[in-house]
Parts: structure tokens; C-alpha cells; sequence
């Protein structure tokens, strides 16, 4: 009986407390200064910081400071530069969504410059039509120069996206290139727009004309993002360029492509597969799959016998497009991280605040990364078993194509004229040569290479 | 996670099994080339030459061109043994015979593509050819004809300069005495 007691006893206290072995091993990290050291609370050397950073290209660090100044310094001259840091790292780039930073604003910027007043007014207005305050964001718009500046010419075209008005979002993105002058501090803006346009042509079934804009500009540009050789994959998937397109996806296998944010997109999995049963390619869809159970294969078997999700890290990695946020958290830490071993290039009198907010900025996004970790890998864990079923069937659905028919029947000549794929032909003025592939990637042939692969649908 | 990128390099690289392929269009020079350059006639034991190089070549198939012109023009520097035999055993060096042009006509055969990293930033691309030809070659003392074999690296910066490196062997006729000489030299082509 006594033993029933302490037991009945402990899960009382283990219910009514249930924090307490998390704040016991909480207590051993040092604890968190959530004050502003005194001598920071002067606005006197943060706007110099800002420029600094921005003048060394610490993008995230430049993003971090700007914030703080909108949080700590109530006068309007750090503000407007924080305001004016925040819409420079933008255009320089930054992926994610700032709209954050804008709710407290209420500074009113001069008209003379341009850029600065549009932008701030548009980020204002767009905030405000979120939030529900149409009056305010009406205000906003109206200030904006909408006949001619990009960015709500953007912003116009992303509406007109959400409505399914595809034509006018094509519109409004070949307005904004037919704009461009083809300033380089652009690039960032071109490529978000070119990207749209792209994405456009590809809603409309245009695959060509989306294909021309990754093979022509995106795919060219350095560094190349993973996601535009996954979409121009599809594209080629849906040209049934077949051979171009896992010559696109084999570009994602580089360690390049690895690197560039250290997510993992499963889609590549599903394109790939999707080629294979297309091409009734049985022995690569098996190949498909022993690759999936060799990167995954203990992972699936672990959430399926349901061990803690948590003791899979690999979980974190992978994209989905519920995990956006932990995506952005994760990014920006990572690239806080980076930064942060350069900030040795500032002045010593720079320094000792840059310490601070680079310290404290990581501090504060690790602990973001716990909060949103279990929901991320929780969705990761649905798309790795999602797939890994579909997976499943691959091998079934690829012997049935075999069978199929219409695949089976077609005339070889039909067949010809569909697939665009042939290896294109040496003449007078081009010598091709066929480099086969000894996985080292040179970055000339990242847009040339081929998977070697014939239709077998056909007896 | 086995992510292979670089674990199986130097093995032919597979996606699902699936040979993978790089299809580029190599880099072909114009079809005119005009080649100014250096040579080297080291192996006389009486004197070094060098010569002015000057060519003019047609790319006439991927694998084929036509230097329809070569001509080196050699300056003799004595050496060391030549003096000797002056000094001690009053033999005049105008007597000695030593390479004065080689004039020639050759066909290149391109063997080998290839391209390779320099300093690890520039990807450059190389041609390697055998060449066969002849000509005429005057020495001080006669003059013969030749028959020219070698071999040419040719590295292409883009596709109107290049720099080569030739090996060729002059075989004089009748006398059958071999010339080997090295060039290296620019081509501008058009």
C-alpha cells in the first residue's frame, strides 16, 4: 500500500508542477539580462553601427539593429535610419517577411527621397490592410507613386496572383522589367520579379516561356537558389524534357546546393518519380526508393513505431510549407552565426554594442527555435511518411505504365515529337562534348547536365 | 543520411541509377589564326638558337586545321664548345653548321579535349593535337627539306586568344638529321 501512495502521490505532484524538471535544468544556463546596458540607451552610436554594418554587408546584424533602434530609441532621427537600414537589407535581398518591424512605425518620411517614402508607405499600407485597417492602409496607398514604382507594382502583381487573375500579374511584373534600367543594386528585386514571372508563366501552362526565364537569367545568376532548379525541373518535367530534368534535379545532390540553407525539399523525390513511372523506368524508380530508405528509411521506421520525434534531428531539416517560420528562425540564426565571426572587420568603438546585439539576437532566436521545433518537426514527419507511402506505390504504378496501352501502343514517331530530349547534334559552328558525371560539380556545366535515361514504356 | 556529393567522386556519378551526362559546347577558336611565338633549337652541342615564330593557321574541322605557314627565323648564340674548338684546335665557327629557318606547312589532329582550373577561380579549356607536315630548312652551311612531326597544347582563354606549346621534330632530307625545336606561341584568331 505505501508504495501505491507514493506513487498516486508523485503523479499529483508531477500534474499539479509539471515544470519543474524543466526549470531545474533551465537554472544551470546563465541567466538572461533582459535590460538594455545603460550606456546603450543613447542613440549617439547605434546609427553609425547601422551604416557600418550595412557597409560591410552584415545584412541580418544591419536587420537586428534596426529593430532594437525601433524598440529602444524614441526619437525620430534613429527611427528614419533604422526605417531606411531595414528597406536597404530588403532590397539587398533579405527572404523574409519584415512586416513586423513597420507596426510601430510612425514617422513620415520626406518626399525627396523617393524610394525610401514609397517604400515605408507601402510596407505601412500593406500592414495595415492585413490587420484589417482599410482606412489606414488606404492612406498609405494613397502616398505611393503607383503608376510607376516597382514595388507596388509587385505588390499588385502578388494580389492579382491570389485572385488567380494570372494575366494581370504578368502584367504588372512585365511592367516593373520594362521599368528596370538594369541598376545592379536592383538584382535582388529583378530576381523576386523574374521569379514571379516565371511562376506565372508556369500557372498558365506557359512552360517555355517560364523555362526561358530560369534558363536564361535565374539559372545563370551566382549563387544559383536550389528552389529555381527544382522549378525549372518541372518545367522540363512538364516539356517531358525528361533527361534535362534530372539533369536539373542532380544539381540539388551537390554539396553547393546543401549548403545554401541547409533544408532539405522533398520534392525532388516526387519529381523524380513521377519521371520514372513516365518513362516506365522501373529499375531507377527502385533505385528512387533504396535512395529514400537510405537517407530516410530509420527515420520512417521510428515515427511509424513511435519513438520521440525529437530524437530524429533530421526532422528539422526538411522543408514543408506549413514550416516557414522555423525556416526563417533557423536561417537567420544561422546566418547571425556567420556574421557574427566577421564582426572583427568593424571598429573597436563599434564593437562592444555589435557584441551585445549580435549575442543577444542569437540568445533570443534559439530560444524562438525551441518554441516552433516540435510543430516543425511534427509536419516534417507527415510530408516523410506522406511520401514515403507514395513511395510505396511507385513501384506498382511504374510496372502498370509498363502495361498501360496508351504508353505501350503510342508509335514511336508520336512518340519522338513529344519528347524534346534528343541530345542536341554537333554541327559547324558548336563541338559537344558529353562530360559524364564524376560528382564534382564544376560550375560550368551546372545548366548542361542530362540524366541518361530512354522511354521503356515502348516495346 | 548518405548524401553522396563528394563520397564517390572520381566514379561515374548516378541519379537513381541514371548516368548522368554534362553536354557542352566546347569552345572553338575562329577560323583564322595568326600565331606569333618563341622557339627553341636547344639541343645543337655548338649553339642554342632562338627563333621569331610566326604562323598562320585555319581551323578547318573540329579535329582538323591547316597550318598552311610556319616560318622560324633562328638567331645562333655559341656555346661553350664552340670557343674550345676555336681556341684549341683553331677550328673557325663559321664552319660549323647551325640552324638558320625552318619553313613549313602542317596539318594539326586534335586527340584530346579537356579543360582544367587555374589557380582554382578560371575554368580553361585545352586542345591537344599531332601535327605532320613539311618544308624547308636552312642550316648555315645548306639548305634541305624537312619532314615535321610533333605534337601542340594549345590553351584557349576564349575563342580569339590562345596560347600553344609545340614539340616538333624536323627530320632534314636528304642529310636525316632530326631538329627538335619547343614553341610557344600566341594565336589571334578571326
Amino acid at each position: 500500500m505505501p508504495t501505491y501512495n507514493l506513487i498516486i502521490l508523485t503523479s499529483i505532484l508531477a500534474a499539479i508542477f509539471p515544470s519543474i524538471s524543466v526549470q531545474t535544468a533551465r537554472a544551470e544556463e546563465p541567466p538572461w539580462k533582459g535590460t538594455i546596458p545603460a550606456v546603450y540607451k543613447e542613440a549617439s552610436p547605434w546609427a553609425p553601427l547601422l551604416e557600418h554594418l550595412l557597409a560591410h554587408n552584415l545584412n541580418f546584424g544591419a536587420l537586428a539593429t534596426a529593430s532594437r533602434m525601433l524598440t529602444f530609441l524614441p526619437d525620430l532621427n534613429s527611427k528614419t535610419a533604422a526605417y531606411k537600414a531595414a528597406i536597404k537589407v530588403i532590397d539587398n535581398g533579405y527572404p523574409f517577411s519584415t512586416r513586423k518591424l513597420f507596426a510601430p512605425g510612425d514617422i513620415d518620411p520626406s518626399q525627396n527621397d523617393y524610394f525610401f517614402y514609397n517604400s515605408y508607405n507601402l510596407y505601412k499600407a500593406i500592414l495595415n490592410k492585413d490587420s484589417g485597417s482599410s482606412r489606414w492602409a488606404d492612406n498609405y496607398f494613397s502616398k505611393i507613386d503607383q503608376g510607376s514604382f516597382g514595388k507596388f507594382l509587385f505588390y499588385q502583381s502578388i494580389e492579382a496572383y491570389k485572385k488567380k487573375n494570372l494575366l494581370a500579374a504578368g502584367g504588372f511584373l512585365k511592367k516593373i522589367l520594362e521599368k528596370e534600367t538594369g541598376d545592379p543594386s536592383h538584382l535582388q528585386f529583378v530576381k523576386k520579379v523574374v521569379r514571379n514571372l516565371a511562376r506565372v508563366y508556369f500557372e498558365e501552362g506557359s512552360y517555355e516561356k517560364s523555362l526561358e526565364l530560369y534558363s536564361h537569367f535565374l539559372l545563370k545568376l551566382n549563387p544559383i537558389s536550389s528552389l529555381d532548379w527544382l522549378e525549372a525541373a518541372w518545367c522540363f518535367y512538364h516539356l517531358k524534357q525528361y533527361p534535362e530534368a534530372l539533369g536539373a534535379l542532380y544539381n540539388l545532390e551537390s554539396a553547393a546546393s546543401y549548403s545554401q540553407d541547409g533544408s532539405l525539399d522533398l520534392e525532388k523525390y516526387t519529381i523524380r518519380a513521377l519521371i520514372y513511372r513516365q518513362l516506365c523506368a522501373s529499375d531507377q524508380a527502385e533505385s528512387l526508393i533504396q535512395s529514400f530508405e537510405n537517407d530516410f528509411g530509420a527515420v520512417v521506421r521510428g515515427i511509424k513505431q513511435g519513438e520521440a520525434l525529437s530524437h530524429y534531428p533530421v526532422l528539422t531539416l526538411i522543408s514543408t510549407p506549413e514550416s516557414e517560420e522555423y525556416r526563417e528562425i533557423d536561417a537567420t540564426l544561422k546566418e547571425l552565426q556567420l556574421e557574427s565571426l566577421r564582426l572583427t572587420e568593424l571598429s573597436s568603438e563599434d564593437r562592444k554594442l555589435v557584441n551585445y546585439i549580435y549575442a543577444s539576437e542569437i540568445w533570443a532566436r534559439k530560444r524562438q527555435l525551441r518554441i516552433y521545433r516540435d510543430q516543425t518537426i511534427e509536419l516534417a514527419a507527415k510530408s516523410l511518411i506522406s511520401l514515403s507511402e507514395q513511395l510505396k506505390f511507385l513501384k506498382y504504378d511504374v510496372a502498370r505504365e509498363k502495361d498501360n496501352p496508351e504508353a505501350v501502343f503510342r508509335s514511336p514517331s508520336s512518340v519522338e515529337s513529344k519528347l524534346n530530349h534528343e541530345p542536341p547534334q554537333d554541327n559547324e559552328t558548336t563541338y559537344l562534348l558529353h562530360w559524364v558525371q564524376l560528382g564534382d560539380y564544376w560550375w560550368d556545366e551546372r545548366n548542361t547536365y542530362r540524366g541518361i535515361l530512354e522511354n521503356r514504356c515502348l516495346h | 543520411m548518405s548524401f553522396r556529393a563528394h563520397a564517390e567522386m572520381y566514379h561515374s556519378s548516378l541519379l537513381d541509377g541514371t548516368p548522368i551526362e554534362a553536354v557542352e559546347s566546347y569552345l572553338i577558336p575562329k577560323q583564322h589564326q595568326i600565331e606569333v611565338g618563341i622557339s627553341l633549337y636547344p639541343f645543337d652541342p655548338y649553339s642554342t638558337g632562338i627563333a621569331l615564330d610566326f604562323g598562320y593557321l585555319q581551323n578547318i574541322t573540329q579535329s582538323l586545321s591547316w597550318q598552311i605557314i610556319d616560318a622560324d627565323l633562328f638567331s645562333s648564340f655559341q656555346s661553350g664548345l664552340t670557343s674550345q674548338l676555336a681556341q684549341n684546335y683553331s677550328v673557325n665557327p663559321t664552319t660549323i653548321e647551325h640552324l638558320s629557318y625552318i619553313i613549313s606547312t602542317n596539318l594539326n589532329y586534335y586527340f584530346f579535349y579537356g579543360k582544367f582550373i587555374f589557380f582554382k577561380k578560371a575554368i580553361r579549356y585545352i586542345r591537344g593535337s599531332l601535327l605532320f607536315g613539311g618544308g624547308l630548312l636552312g642550316t648555315s652551311l645548306k639548305n634541305q627539306g624537312a619532314g615535321n612531326f610533333g605534337t601542340a597544347f594549345e590553351v584557349l582563354i576564349n575563342d580569339t586568344f590562345s596560347f600553344k606549346f609545340t614539340l616538333r621534330d624536323s627530320l632534314a632530307i636528304p642529310s636525316f638529321t632530326n631538329y627538335v625545336t619547343f614553341a610557344l606561341e600566341t594565336g589571334v584568331n578571326f
